[in-house]
């Protein structure tokens, strides 16, 4: 699976994947090979004559029926099953002490809150931050989401998860880090890194070098040309450099015009980095100068009682 | 009027052009009408997305020829209000203006008489204002993108309050009155359906032939029956939904107004009720026709047919109650998302039933490769992957991961643009004798399969990948996101494959407009096929048959030993040798 | 010339449900009627329980709306009803000009109701009370215009039933027209009964 997974509950995503592959591939290659042999064998010659039969044998009803309870066990039970492990793991007990972010969503933008040094939100050390999220490494952390205007979604593909926030709601979003953003970029740094998309896509790379866009069906924009022609730059990689790597959150449901500029990054520290980018960024929050606050803000003051129970909670702070 | 008496009372012998072939009663006109409707915004869609993938190999540049038709300033790639638009149309007019007329409106209406062994539908005057009022929709659809701010652009699925235009930030879609047209659009489409549908369920119920039994009806025709039952019970339900939308964004109603207590998330609940039944209202008729098919060109009978009938049942009831699978992501109960799980894939145990059943048709058969037939077995192969691939999207957990990505758009192109459309093709090679009275030509309906079939699937066989990779569905631009990068390759030849795809249709449209005119006259059973449509003489006289049909056993009567001079038994034979 | 096999008024059907085909067709409508007002009235019982508390309760609709004349029209619905099942009474024994003086007494009522309607709008409308202003008043709109087009609906159906009824189609055994229009005129007639418990009364 793609992007490699970063989070406490992804591998059973990734698992659960790996397992309905491996039993949808048996059976569709059960099919395609049962119908392939079946058209070579019992192609039409002249003179051949079908065997006459409508199914209706009890012979028939048996192996109906035992395909529908091998399907039903094998497939469906067996998927359920997993299912149900892995949605236990992700929204399963609620964790005592979450590190506990706000988010807003807002047309086209991702707005963060976190306490500051304090514990409480809606005092001066609040910290705001437009487009990025910082978490610390193996520590849950609870999202609470609210949308300004329309239905967003909040897309963390590192983590294989996601929640839709509506607008008139408060959602909760939980996840547990386990891969700080430097370790990744160490990773990747590395030569012999590679995910396992690029092996996929490698398969198709049927026009050699990496390095060129295609583009058949596009107009060469003028400035373009003359880019290429005079300055003669040497191709760069499309490939983005592993040392500002970044893990990226992106708005999965369809919200506007700019949709896909609906980007943010997920920085995630280890606890000592992350405690002290709290107290700098509290410090600077309380400081001269402070970015202004946006005016989403206003309103949703107290801190949120966390609460056991279901993903959704209506909101019960004030609004 | 509902009690409408029929063309036989108060026709004339021989109307005039108007009543020939525009305000024509007669069912076989209306199929032909809705046939052409459909053909045309099959092309239409299908050229938006041709579009939609050609821009996404490299999204930052305009597009070749059309490129500046598409952006107000010259030499602009396309910008996200165009993008939107063109994806949002390109599904509301497929499954609304393509698939639904060619599937139900033109195979409804063409075949659902002929094979209960009707004079005409139940009431033909409805049935013909059920084309004109999609007809009036079409019209809609088409003018919503000369309308200021041009057409509507929230999706097919027109989420509010995006959809309800309810908020700041300037878009044009949200400024717009077109969307207000294009939801006037859906309505209509769905109002024919609904027309259509009471006609459908009437005759299946009410006009069958002197022996017709309802265990004797052709599987397709027990399709279509399902996909009316299921329309006049959930169209009502999406008309509610976009009425609200429609409401809210014409008269400031405040139904998905969070500010004033309303609740978007109402929509998806009654939109999503409608949406999942739609799917199976798409694919229903594609099975049953699958079944026949398999069975006329194995020269076998369907095997285990009242099994089929009895699973295609199953589904329209289970269909009905499985819509949160579409809603894993939006803070509905996880509660409630786990009977959804159950229930979702519960609905493979039937799907699996149909498997084994077009399979065991096929064993032992006597298999004539003809273009419907290729088809057919086109539809068993990537129906399996849809359906297979359907299983992930039911697991809450996983679904998670890939909802809203190109995983998804793979899997519901499986079933809705790959399944539904080879099956749409399958029933035009197979029903154009009968319907223009002329055969399509076999090499160019081979070559289009082949085609077909290879683009079709490297189109979408890569976007599992792709999905799987976490690229979101509807966005304009891939390469904001830095992950997507290493997804390039993939990209690039989903969007070479998309285009010839598109260009492999070109074969079907000079294929059917050359046989239309040109083509080699048709004998009155050129499948040698067994239903009641090809007792009909060709062309098919107004009422149908020479004399009441009266029928004697079921649709698929092959290489029965009793017979031993021709190996098919037409439905009408009293030959005393058969058993169903 | 061919004749057809089997239609909706001539020619018998050999195999069917027993029921006559016109009026199947009628039935099958009003199960999707009865979907369409099951959704809206399903949205207003979500949109009501759903209500956010710190909006306050929802309205106490005697307060909004004027309850009394609304009942008066309640009961005017009905008698139209009545009005409408002594029609068809009439026909099935043979009566037309008793079906048609009936037929015109529901029409006259159907019309009341709609007038006395549109001046409740107008009068709610003055008062401040629009689709817009409150989500009561989205739902109270959305849910009696729709239902006031089906009675608008009703009212052109029934129109063309008079004059085929003036015309001398409908007999005693052959009056499926007026069954059908009946039973239409019944359903809004349910409909709206059910629409003013909630909205009214509740």
């Amino acid at each position: 699976m793609y992007p490699k997974n970063i989070s406490a509950h992804g591998g059973e995503v990734d698992h659960l994947f790996n397992l309905a592959f491996l039993l949808t591939g048996i059976t569709l290659l059960l099919i395609v090979g049962i119908m392939l042999w079946i058209l070579i064998v019992y192609r039409g010659r002249p003179g051949r004559r079908a065997h006459y039969s409508h199914g209706t044998s009890k012979g028939a009803l048996i192996l109906t029926a035992v395909v529908a309870v091998v399907v039903f066990v094998g497939l469906d039970v067996t998927l359920a099953i997993e299912d149900h492990h892995a949605y236990k793991i992700m929204y399963g007990t609620r964790p005592k002490d979450p590190v506990v972010v706000q988010v807003f969503a807002k047309q086209f933008e991702w707005h963060f809150r976190y306490v500051g040094t304090d514990g409480v939100f809606g005092t001066a050390d609040d910290i705001y931050s437009l487009g990025e999220l910082t978490v610390p490494l193996n520590k849950p952390v609870l999202l609470r989401m609210r949308s300004a205007d329309v239905v967003h979604s909040l897309f963390l593909p590192y983590m294989r998860r996601k929640q839709d926030v509506l607008p008139g709601q408060t959602v909760e979003l939980r996840f547990t880090a386990t891969q700080t953003t430097e370790q990744a970029r160490a990773e990747r740094s590395d030569p012999n890194y590679h995910s396992e998309i690029s092996t996929i896509a490698g398969w198709f790379r049927f026009r050699g070098e990496n390095t060129e866009r295609l583009d058949w069906f596009s107009v060469n924009k003028p400035e373009d040309d003359e880019d290429d022609h005079h300055s003669k730059k040497a191709p760069v990689s499309l490939l983005p450099d592993p040392k500002a790597f970044d893990f990226e959150i992106a708005c999965a449901e369809l919200c506007g015009a700019n949709h896909a500029r609906m980007r943010g990054v997920l920085t995630v520290r280890s606890e000592k980095k992350y405690e002290a980018w709290v107290a700098e960024q509290s410090k600077l929050a309380q400081s001269d100068e402070a970015p202004e606050i946006n005016d989403i803000w206003i309103g949703w003051t107290i801190a949120p009682p966390v609460t056991t129970g279901s993903n959704a909670v209506e909101p019960k702070e004030s609004s | 009027m509902i009690s409408d008496a029929t063309l036989a009372d108060h026709g004339h012998p021989k109307p005039g052009f108007i009543r020939t072939y525009i305000f024509s009663l007669d069912h076989k006109m209306i199929a032909r009408q809705y046939l052409i409707l459909g053909l045309i915004f099959l092309m239409v869609a299908g050229l938006f997305a041709v579009l939609i993938r050609a821009h996404q190999v490299n999204p930052g540049r305009p597009l070749l020829v059309v490129g500046n038709m598409l952006t107000k300033v010259a030499g602009q790639a396309m910008t996200g209000d165009v993008y939107n638009s063109l994806f949002t149309n390109h599904g509301a007019m497929m499954i609304f203006f393509a698939i639904t007329p060619i599937v139900i409106g033109a195979f409804g209406n063409f075949i659902i008489p002929l094979q209960v062994g009707a004079g005409d539908m139940a009431f033909p005057k409805l049935n013909m204002m059920s084309f004109w009022v999609i007809f009036l929709g079409a019209v809609l659809i088409v003018a919503s993108f000369f309308m200021p701010n041009g057409s509507a652009a929230g999706g097919w699925t027109a989420y509010p309050p995006l959809s309800s235009g309810k908020d700041a930030s300037g878009s044009a879609y949200l400024l717009g009155r077109g969307p207000l047209l294009w939801i006037l659009a859906i309505a209509l489409a769905g109002t024919s359906s609904l027309m259509g549908s009471i006609n459908y369920i009437a005759t299946m119920l009410n006009m069958r032939a002197k022996g017709m039994t309802l265990m004797r009806v052709p599987l397709v025709t027990w399709g279509l029956f399902y996909t009316a039952v299921l329309n006049v019970l959930w169209v009502p339900v999406v008309a509610v939904a976009l009425f609200q939308v429609f409401l809210d964004r014409a008269l400031d109603a405040n139904f998905f107004v969070p500010a004033m207590g309303g609740q978007p998330l109402l929509y998806q609940h009654l939109f999503w009720g409608f949406g999942h039944p739609e799917v199976y209202i798409l694919i229903l008729p594609v099975w049953g026709l699958v079944g026949d098919l398999l069975s006329v060109f194995s020269r076998k009978p369907a095997f285990g047919y009242k099994l089929t009938v009895l699973s295609m049942g199953s589904i329209v009831a289970l269909s009905q109650v499985v819509w949160g699978h579409h809603m894993f992501t939006s803070g509905m109960s996880p509660v409630l998302g786990n009977w959804f799980v159950l229930l979702t894939i519960t609905i493979s145990v039937p799907t699996a039933v149909f498997f084994l059943n077009w399979l065991a048709t096929l064993w032992r058969g006597a298999i004539r490769l003809t273009v419907p037939m290729l088809f057919s077995l086109g539809v068993v192969f990537v129906f399996a992957i849809g359906g297979l691939t359907g299983l992930f999207n039911a697991l809450q957990t996983f679904d998670i991961h890939v909802h809203d990505t190109y995983f998804v758009v793979a899997h519901f192109h499986y079933t809705l643009a790959a399944s539904v459309l080879f099956g749409a093709f399958a029933g035009i090679y197979y029903w154009f004798p009968k319907m223009f009275g002329r055969t399509m030509n076999r090499t160019l309906g081979t070559l289009h399969f082949a085609f077909s079939f290879i683009f079709m699937n490297c189109v979408f066989m890569p976007m599992f990948v792709v999905g799987i990779g976490s690229h979101m569905r509807r966005i304009v631009d891939w390469t904001k996101y830095e992950y997507l990068g290493e997804l390039r390759p993939l990209i690039e030849f989903m969007g070479i494959a998309a285009v010839a795809l598109g260009l492999a249709q070109l074969l079907f449209v000079f294929n059917f407009l050359y046989s239309v005119f040109f083509g080699k006259r048709a004998e009155q059973n050129p499948w040698q096929a067994t239903s009641l449509e090809w007792v009909a003489p060709t062309p098919i006289p107004h009422g149908n048959f020479i004399e009441p049909p009266v029928v004697y056993c079921g649709p698929h009567e092959f290489s029965n030993p009793g017979v031993t001079e021709r190996d098919w038994i037409m439905q009408t034979e009293d030959t005393g040798v058969t058993q169903s | 010339m061919q004749q057809p096999v089997a239609t909706a008024e001539a020619g018998p059907s050999y195999t069917g449900t027993g029921v006559e085909t016109g009026k199947l067709g009628m039935w099958l409508f009003l199960a999707s009627e009865v979907m369409f007002f099951a959704a809206m009235i399903g949205s207003y019982i979500v949109l009501r329980l759903g209500y956010p508390k710190h909006m306050g309760p929802w309205p106490d609709p005697s307060t909004v709306l004027d309850v009394p004349v609304l009942a008066i029209n309640t009961c005017i619905l009905i008698a139209s009803s009545v009005a409408m099942a002594l029609s068809l009474q009439a026909i099935q024994r043979g009566d037309q000009k008793r079906m048609i003086r009936f037929l015109i007494l529901a029409m006259v009522l159907g019309a009341t109701f709609l007038g006395i309607k549109i001046w409740d709008y107008t009068e709610l409308i003055h008062h401040g009370f629009t689709i817009s202003s409150s989500l009561f008043g989205t739902c109270y709109y959305t849910l009696t215009g729709f239902h006031g087009l089906h009675i608008l609906g009703g009212l052109v159906l029934m129109g063309v039933i008079l004059v085929q009824g003036a015309g001398g189609k409908f007999t005693a055994e052959h009056h499926v027209g007026i069954e059908n229009t009946g039973l239409y005129w019944h359903f809004v007639d349910l409909v709206w009964s059910v629409l003013f418990v909630i909205l009214c009364l509740i």
